[in-house]
């Protein structure tokens, strides 16, 4: 695709990274749980050295989390980017969609001058999703939500329905999104 | 198709905004749901659900002899279109044993609510994917694969963990 950067990472690559990771560190964590009750002199490189059983499972538990978090931002970041792309190169001039996108984003950011953002995006989601699906514009936007959040590193205390949110949760809603747009090719994916 | 916020004419007051509103005829789409039963029947769901659990997992370890403390404990949640809520986790302890069951919301895509089991670190996610029909979540990414939930999955799914 013209003039698209080949560094943007696809859907299936991000997905086997996140798989590869999370399989390692259970594998990597749940040895050392496994091996927590011999003696120091067999255990100084367990990562749990001086922890209790239960301290060891709360911290895997966190671990899978932030796992979790580190790919979503990825994803959604990367479809951050596909996405301005595709509003930028890909709508039709006569669809419904490209009507919103030209009612509701400024000429400067139509034409490039100032960057099209996921909070414009989000103003166009809610005239093209909202009306058919609302709890997959509201999933949509909890996701830019946690983006945010994660992105501006965690700066404020955000409500627990962001909890919904581990990697395929976050994965499904762009799948979803993904579907309902159209033209959307995927190429792009 | 009308994007929501096109330009109209300038509006002064709050109640001018709720005439044209009515002139217009305008309704937002989410109040065609019925939040309110939607919210009743993940709570009756969730009730089955732990009923289930008491039935395979609680007495199951009362069986066999374990020492069991189940515990529910009310938090407060939030969802989109329904608001915040009290809703309970549950809390299973047996001997070295612990299971958490974490509602997690019923406004998810693909079904109709959904529940992380904790244990030993790990989550075992349950869909309620129609009303009445939990599963149970297993591989992950495009591997994964719903089973229902009853003894036999149940049992599958602990296995490694216990």
């Amino acid at each position: 695709m013209k003039n698209l950067s080949p560094q943007i990472k696809s859907i299936n690559e991000i997905v086997k990274e996140w798989k590869y990771s999370k399989e390692a560190i259970k594998n990597r964590l749940e040895g050392d749980i496994a091996y927590l009750n011999l003696d120091e002199s067999h255990r100084s490189s367990n990562l749990f050295l001086y922890a209790t059983k239960s301290e060891a499972l709360r911290f895997k538990e966190y671990f899978e989390i932030e796992i979790d978090y580190k790919f979503t931002l990825e994803l959604v970041a990367a479809f951050e980017a596909k996405l301005i792309y595709y509003f930028k190169n890909l709508i039709k001039r006569k669809s419904d969609i490209h009507q919103c996108f030209a009612h509701l984003i400024s000429n400067k950011i139509r034409r490039g001058i100032s960057r099209l953002t996921y909070s414009q995006i989000l103003l166009i989601f809610k005239s093209v999703i909202y009306p058919n699906d609302h709890i997959l514009y509201s999933s949509f936007k909890n996701l830019i939500a946690l983006r945010n959040w994660l992105a501006h590193g965690r700066g404020w205390e955000v409500d627990n329905q962001l909890r919904k949110f581990d990697f395929e949760y976050s994965l499904l809603t762009i799948e979803k999104v993904i579907h309902i747009l159209p033209g959307f090719p995927q190429a792009l994916r | 198709m009308k994007p929501a916020n096109a330009k109209k004419k300038k509006i002064h007051s709050f109640s001018e905004l709720l005439a044209e509103r009515k002139k217009n005829g305008t309704i937002d789409s989410s109040q065609k749901e019925d939040w309110a039963n939607r919210k009743r029947d993940w709570l009756i769901a969730l009730d089955q659900l732990y009923a289930m659990v008491d039935e395979i997992v609680v007495h199951g370890f009362k069986q066999a002899g374990y020492e069991v403390n189940a515990q529910k404990e009310t938090v407060l949640i939030f969802e989109d279109f329904i608001g915040s809520y009290n809703i309970e986790n549950y809390i299973i302890r047996a001997n070295d044993i612990e299971i958490k069951l974490i509602p997690i919301g019923t406004i998810i895509l693909g079904g109709k609510g959904k529940v992380n089991l904790l244990i030993s670190g790990d989550t075992i996610k349950l869909i309620l994917q129609d009303w009445g029909k939990w599963r149970i979540t297993k591989g992950f990414g495009s591997e994964m694969e719903l089973v229902p939930f009853n003894e036999e999955h149940l049992i599958e799914a602990l296995r490694e963990h216990l």
